[in-house]
């Protein structure tokens, strides 16, 4: 089980994280959503040792990670956002050396990386200096050289950036396997569909704060039940200035509404058909996380 | 365009502040560093050229009394009584440039007085200076004696004159310069030891601040951080990267002693636990120095920037780029602050001086204690800068 209990960080007089409390439960697969800046990398550096909260306290598994750092650490795997691998050695001679930061020695280590390696599906590049394999392997490697140790903690902080959907698939693989094995997984992503397919809990934040926390069932119930409505035209459309009741948006020659079915729509349609535009399709789609996100998080750009 | 062009690169040049200094600070650091040592510069004060000369007799005399007396009026030399073995021993370490030694010998049943400067050869400019002084004072005390005795009547201004034009023609002194290395001492070329022991020392210093650069590297493609969530203490990072750069120093002087040997003949194997001694303490100290360097950077190009800074003006004053001996004395006065002076004297005391372990020890323990107190100055460095380097 990871806690945070009423943790406060601050670099200088700029405050980065304040009072986060945040329980997430033993074995569970917890994605971590939240825009750039928002605070989800600065908390796998809180929950990997990488940063100390100025208050409150950390506990990984019951043990506080300011005062029993190096043994907490011992439980965690951290897969951190870069491929922080030596490109000039094999992906065996990393594995081994990340090993052996964690004591594992001889047979023991030399039975895991093999057991690994045939896990993200690499054996037969084993050898091979890591410079020489493509974005995706290499991030199966970055993540095999966390789970080395068997933690019962794995802190993924974006493993899945620039990889192809191959990759991305064995390491979706992975975290169902580390699931099974009832390990704990602190997911950070961008991707909402990863976190749809993969995590049993999830928590959004921004600005160094939680805004939500639940299942995603949790999390949809308590959006504003926004619809998505996509209506494509008969004819070409060359005006897309229209005046609607409701928030829209085109994407090329689909006009996407974002409404309540009941309120909205018989408004929009009624316009449509004064404006003599013909409707040859109407998609309604439920409300999803991204929706919430959006909602939730505003839709200014972020640095 | 062309304008354009230059214009946009002036401008970013001048954005590298760092860069900007490194231009024209460097250069100008180093001028006036060469200046000192070749030009002269700095010679006005008197009592920075004054040379401290040991001076010891074999007996007690009226004459050697006298002599002595009249060499501390001598405004260039400061002198210093020792015991003649004493003196000597001082002068076999390197601590004093000469030791004058006298005494009273009986030619054509006349008391006579024999001067032996015994000299540490590695000071060639100081002595040749001291031999100028010592063979005009000693010169012109003879003659003084000759012309009292023979010329008592004449006057004192005509004596004086022919005195002087007879003292400048034809006397000469019977100063006998001695070095004070032992009999069996190697020959070494005192040019050779320098090249090869000051050019080893300036390019160890840059090699292991590349090696120490290598946390940085380490910093920007993300290892460090992973390396940072293992459980082992930050502060074992920083000794692991102090043991391999003390390894690769080692072997990398080792490669060139062992070069100077095959293609200079240089007699590297004539007092093997010295060397290997030596080898570890300037290997220790270059060291220490490369991770205090890293712990007080945050990029590599800062590193870059002041390594090159500090690694050059060390270099220069230390005699890696200029030797010592060639250098005024208070320019060799200075030199004790770099690191690079005391590896190379040490080199000179193994292979010019032939000192034994025992009196090379001094110079080792400096070097440690250089290092030690780099390393206790970088931990809690390294320690407050490591965030930025997670």
């Amino acid at each position: 089980m990871i806690q945070f209990q009423e943790v406060s960080l601050a670099y200088g007089a700029r405050q980065v994280f304040e009072n986060v409390n945040l329980t997430i439960p033993k074995g569970a697969v917890f994605g971590l959503l939240g825009p750039n800046g928002a605070g989800k990398s600065t908390m796998m550096h809180l929950l990997s040792g990488l940063l100390q909260a100025s208050s409150g306290s950390v506990v990984v598994n019951g043990m506080n990670m300011s005062h029993h750092k190096l043994k907490a650490q011992q439980l965690i795997g951290f897969v951190p956002q870069e491929i922080a691998l030596y490109e000039e050695f094999s992906a065996v001679e990393n594995l081994r050396f990340f090993g052996s930061l964690y004591g594992i020695k001889g047979k023991t280590l030399e039975g895991r990386i093999s057991e690994l390696m045939a896990s993200i599906g690499l054996e037969s590049r084993k050898d091979d200096v890591l410079k020489t394999y493509s974005g995706g392997m290499k991030r199966r490697v970055n993540i095999a050289a966390a789970l080395l140790h068997n933690p019962s903690v794995v802190l993924m902080d974006e493993p899945t950036v620039g990889i192809d959907p191959q990759s991305r698939n064995r390491i979706f693989e992975i975290i169902e396997k580390l699931h099974q094995q009832g390990v704990t997984v602190l997911y950070s992503t961008h991707y909402m569909e990863e976190v749809e397919r993969l995590c049993s809990q999830i928590a959004i934040m921004d600005k160094g704060k939680i805004l939500i926390q639940g299942t995603l069932d949790d999390l949809l119930k308590s959006g504003k039940k926004t619809h998505q409505i996509c209506i494509s035209f008969q004819e070409t459309i060359t005006d897309f200035k229209l005046k609607l009741p409701v928030t829209h948006h085109w994407n090329k020659e689909v006009l996407v509404l974002n409404c309540n079915k009941d309120e909205a729509l018989t408004a929009v349609l009624n316009t449509l058909n004064s404006l003599g535009l013909e409707i040859a399709n109407i998609d309604f789609s439920q409300p999803n996380l991204e929706q919430l996100f959006m909602e939730l998080t505003g839709t200014n750009l972020r640095d | 365009m062309i304008r354009t062009i230059a214009n946009k690169d002036i401008k970013l040049f001048l954005k590298d502040k760092k860069g900007v200094l490194l231009t024209f600070l460097l250069p100008i650091i180093l001028i006036t560093l060469f200046a000192f040592a070749f030009g002269g510069i700095g010679k006005t004060s008197p009592k920075m050229s004054q040379i401290k000369l040991l001076v010891s007799s074999q007996h007690s005399s009226k004459e050697i009394t006298k002599f002595i007396d009249d060499l501390n009026n001598v405004s260039q030399l400061i002198v210093i009584e020792k015991q003649v073995e004493e003196g000597l021993e001082l002068v076999k370490k390197g601590s004093y440039v000469a030791q004058l030694v006298l005494d009273t010998v009986v030619e054509n049943g006349k008391a006579m007085l024999k001067y032996q400067l015994f000299v540490d050869a590695s000071k060639r400019i100081q002595i040749g200076f001291l031999e100028g002084i010592l063979q005009q004072h000693i010169s012109q005390g003879k003659l003084a004696g000759f012309f009292e005795e023979k010329f008592a009547g004449m006057p004192v201004k005509l004596k004086k004159k022919i005195q002087k034009e007879v003292n400048d023609s034809f006397m000469t002194s019977g100063l006998e310069v001695v070095s004070v290395l032992r009999q069996d001492a190697n020959k070494d070329n005192l040019g050779l030891i320098q090249a090869v022991a000051g050019t080893a020392i300036m390019m160890l210093l840059f090699s292991i601040v590349a090696i120490g650069g290598g946390l940085l590297d380490e910093k920007e493609n993300g290892t460090f951080k992973r390396l940072l969530t293992a459980p082992i203490k930050p502060m074992h990072l920083l000794l692991g990267k102090l043991l391999m750069s003390v390894c690769i120093g080692v072997m990398q002087l080792f490669v060139m002693f062992i070069f100077a040997w095959l293609a200079f003949d240089l007699h590297i194997f004539k007092d093997i636990p010295s060397l290997l001694g030596m080898l570890f303490c300037t290997a220790f100290a270059v060291s220490s120095f490369g991770v205090f360097l890293v712990s007080i950077v945050k990029t590599r190009a800062q590193l870059n920037g002041i390594s090159t800074l500090i690694i050059m003006i060390m270099s220069a004053l230390g005699g890696s780029m200029i030797p010592l001996f060639v250098m005024p004395a208070f320019m060799q006065k200075i030199a004790v602050v770099s690191l690079n002076y005391w590896g190379i004297q040490g080199f000179y005391d193994i292979f010019w001086r032939n000192l034994s372990f025992i009196d090379i020890l001094p110079r080792m323990l400096v070097l440690l204690g250089i290092g030690v107190v780099m390393l206790l100055i970088s931990m809690p460095l390294f320690k407050r800068n490591l965030r930025q380097l997670a």
